[in-house]
């Protein structure tokens, strides 16, 4: 189920605050598990067992770590085997498919192999679930007793497919001792609707423009830099909407989940780029892997292939295919371009060099990200630069102009201008006012366009 | 205002919201139809363990390849397709669903994508050379006629281009009919040519391509005078249902019929029903009760049927007129029925057999080929029945 859903916002969600409020306390813990395996398992029940199996492998493995205490090659055993068995389940359903491709390439080699399905958000359910077992073995978190409460924070709706990464750490008070409060739910409220707003009235808008250009086959110049601006603009919106509505969901039920994105597109430089963008990946990467390598304490030698493997990690689990290696690597490039001598210059010139160098990278990014075919990759990119078509044919102007608006409001609000604003009015009653306009607005305007899609009429049908 | 008060209002505002559409949805009645969209609404899929495992109940709630349940029968639906409309129409599209919001009342299909007319041209070409003559028509798009009233974002109609191409590369036995020279002067004139709410073209935008058509078939036209016009309000046709333009007014539609025919007219419709063929005959060309739903226009000869035949008793000639055509000819069709003692109407997109051996049976004199200018550019499968039996 997804959020930006009729199914999820008008009958999922209305039933899981009813059962949530009406419970005692005691029991709310319990009603979340459920209800998020059943959030889970509307679209693909059989992977709720895939689910419960993580739940139970972390928790046996928590408690074994837990009960090897002061055997530190038995810990160690433990803790490795868990992380096996973790990535081999996230492998074994993501990658192989890629993994068998790649082998099939080699000569005599012939494999008959049929990819299962990819269970959804199981690349964020595998890095949370990991990062218990790593905190209890870290000593950072104590080991969770209670097989529910651990199935609770794995499982949990809100963040379930499609992140903030929650850390165990970070949410394992919360757990237990959450005080459901008026101001938080009301916070909730206006988050879960700033991301509905965000997906539905803007990321969906550019993914249309996007296609109404012709997408990879953007006729001109022109169009096609209008085209990776609609991408990378339904990109964030689409992202930072999802992670807004889990945040306001958690809120909505007493959680609050790390901020997930600040504002990526005003960076001055990759390096800031990636500390505003998923932030919660990066920052699960940075303490899972990035430092356990060594980080920058062993040389520099060994810091850049730290970040090597980090940034071919994070290319790959962005999805099994050669492109978000790239991607990744691409990444990599910069950031260490940026360290060696970039970042200095960069600092010395004046800011709208950062803006523009970071922009154009991370959109030509964007189109590394989006195109699994290489030789396509190679055209479109090297068509925002050589007019070889021309620049605009008419019918991408008229595309241009007629989503015009909506391009300019998205490119101001991926600015904290609405948060500037927003806390200059922090604690008058004119923002409360503003606040259920637009409360109102939004809703009114994502169910016309949730409705909207299944309106179809059917002219030349015989009846 | 205090500032927890403010806090539950904000709250309210969405439980209310959300909780007041959740209650509705079970508490209105449902329709199985929809008469804007002209199709079933989805079906309440069977809830049980078995469909849930399957998936099948996911997808027939929310919609798959085929509408879902859920937003099919959400409360207000029309109200909602309308707002989409407007909003997008707000923010700086021109367009919804392909359609044009133009000027006067004007709600008007955007140019076809698809360029299909050398491939549709072939077909036709290779289908006359198996007759003596063959008329031919191509309506031209309501948005090409009435480029004034378009919106100043707009992407050009090809017309101009298809015609060059047609009477460019037409075979020899076919005579083309351009009508576009009377569509403008009648549109100068101030004639409505085209529905505002509708894809098709108005009785008298009709009548004067009939005019037109008569010239090329060698047949006299019936003059205007004999006709009893009779008009109809509140016509909400084609554009205005798939564009979600509901704010706009509704359309008139006229029916003109020569009552000195009113006896000897014979319409007989051909259906498919259970592989069977089956078929219907009529007294009249115009079904009124057509008149009593939001889209007038199949009041003219029932809509799309795969073959119709007109047989007419008093007609001016005894000659048989084999019309291929979309559903620009069901207005036009009952003017020449008072030239021709029989019509045969085929729909290509309906009519999946040997259209030659049926001129044949039928002892077919003339040919006319009437289509508007979307399925001359679009529909070229339709087209490959002429050629592939």
């Amino acid at each position: 189920m997804v959020f930006s859903s009729l199914t999820f916002w008008f009958f999922y969600l209305p039933c899981v605050l009813l059962a949530y409020y009406a419970v005692p306390r005691a029991a709310r813990n319990w009603v979340l598990f459920f209800v998020s395996l059943a959030f889970y398992g509307w679209g693909e029940p059989v992977y709720i067992l895939l689910m419960l199996f993580t739940i139970l492998l972390n928790y046996v493995a928590g408690m074994l770590i837990e009960k090897a205490e002061g055997n530190k090659k038995k810990r160690k055993t433990w803790l490795i085997l868990s992380v096996v068995a973790n990535l081999g389940l996230l492998v074994f359903f993501k990658y192989s498919g890629m993994i068998v491709d790649t082998l099939n390439m080699l000569p005599f080699v012939n494999i008959a192999f049929e990819a299962p399905g990819l269970p959804i958000g199981i690349s964020f359910y595998t890095f949370q679930a990991m990062s218990y077992t790593i905190d209890v073995y870290k000593e950072d978190t104590k080991v969770q007793r209670n097989p529910m409460l651990l199935g609770t924070y794995v499982t949990l709706f809100p963040q379930l497919i499609a992140g903030p990464i929650v850390r165990y750490k970070d949410v394992a008070d919360q757990l237990v001792s959450r005080r459901e409060s008026v101001y938080q739910f009301s916070r909730g409220v206006m988050l879960f609707l700033v991301g509905l707003g965000k997906k539905i009235l803007l990321a969906n808008q550019f993914a249309a423009m996007w296609e109404n250009l012709g997408g990879a086959d953007a006729q001109g110049l022109v169009a096609r830099w209008a085209g990776l601006t609609a991408l990378s603009l339904q990109i964030y919106f689409d992202f930072s909407g999802y992670s807004d509505m889990a945040r306001g969901l958690g809120k909505m039920i007493g959680f609050d989940f790390m901020e997930n994105f600040n504002y990526p597109y005003i960076s001055k430089s990759i390096t800031e780029f990636w500390r505003r963008w998923h932030i919660s990946l990066s920052t699960w990467f940075r303490d899972y892997l990035y430092i356990p390598l060594g980080g920058n304490r062993k040389g520099f030698g060994r810091q850049i292939f730290n970040l090597f493997v980090v940034w071919s990690m994070t290319g790959l689990w962005h999805g099994a295919a050669y492109n978000f290696l790239l991607w990744g690597l691409y990444f990599f490039l910069l950031l260490v371009a940026e360290k060696l001598f970039l970042g200095k210059l960069l600092q010395k010139a004046p800011a709208f060099v950062g803006h523009i160098y970071a922009l154009f990278f991370i959109m030509i990014g964007w189109a590394i990200f989006n195109f699994e075919d290489v030789a396509a990759l190679g055209e479109f990119v090297g068509g925002l630069f050589v007019p070889a078509d021309g620049f605009m044919s008419q019918n991408s102007a008229s595309v241009m102009l007629s989503y015009l608006p909506v391009t300019l409001a998205g490119i101001v609000l991926s600015t904290p201008v609405l948060r500037v604003l927003h806390s200059k009015l922090e604690g008058k009653n004119v923002l409360f006012v503003l606040e259920g306009i637009f409360a109102v607005a939004v809703m009114f305007l994502c169910v016309a366009s949730l409705v909207s899609d299944s309106y179809n009429p059917f002219i030349y049908f015989r009846f | 205002m205090n500032n927890k008060k403010a806090h539950i209002a904000i709250i309210a505002i969405f439980l209310v919201f959300t909780f007041a559409f959740s209650v509705l949805f079970f508490a209105i009645p449902k329709t199985d139809y929809s008469s804007t969209e002209k199709r079933h609404l989805a079906q309440m899929p069977e809830v049980s363990l078995e469909n849930f495992f399957s998936g099948k109940l996911t997808t027939a709630l929310e919609g798959g390849t085929q509408a879902g349940y859920i937003a099919d029968h959400f409360p207000f639906r029309s109200f909602f397709v309308g707002l989409n409309s407007y909003w997008n129409l707000g923010i700086g599209s021109t367009a919804s669903n392909g359609y044009y919001f133009a000027q006067d009342g004007y709600i008007i299909t955007k140019p076809s994508q698809v360029n299909d007319s050398d491939l549709v041209l072939s077909r036709i070409n290779q289908f006359s050379a198996s007759f003596d003559e063959v008329a031919m028509m191509v309506v031209p798009s309501a948005g090409y006629m009435l480029q004034e009233k378009l919106p100043l974002n707009r992407v050009d109609y090809p017309d101009a281009q298809v015609y060059d191409y047609i009477l460019a590369n037409k075979a020899e036995n076919i005579s083309f009919c351009d009508v576009r020279d009377t569509f403008t002067q009648m549109h100068r004139q101030g004639t409505q040519i085209y529905y505002r709410t509708d894809h098709h073209w108005t009785s008298e935008g009709a009548y004067a391509a009939y005019r037109e058509v008569c010239s090329v078939l060698g047949q006299e036209p019936v003059e205007r005078e004999a006709y009893n016009v009779t008009t109809y309000n509140n016509f909400f046709g084609t554009t205005y249902s798939s564009s979600g333009y509901f704010l706009r007014d509704p359309d008139t539609i006229q029916v003109w019929e020569n009552k000195a025919l009113a006896d000897s007219i014979k319409v007989s419709i051909s259906e498919i029903r259970d592989g069977e063929e089956v078929t219907e005959s009529f007294d009249s060309m115009y079904f009124e009760s057509h008149l009593q739903e939001d889209d007038m226009y199949p009041v003219f000869l029932d809509g799309n049927h795969r073959l119709v035949t007109i047989e007419n008793s008093k007609a001016k000639t005894d000659e048989t007129l084999l019309l291929l055509k979309d559903s620009f000819a069901h207005c036009m069709a009952p003017f020449l029925a008072e030239n021709y003692s029989k019509i045969v109407m085929v729909d290509l997109r309906y009519y999946a057999e040997d259209v030659t051996a049926l001129a044949q049976s039928e002892g077919v004199d003339k040919v006319l080929m009437l289509y508007g200018m979307d399925s001359f550019c679009t529909d070229a499968t339709s087209f490959a029945n002429l050629v592939f039996y």
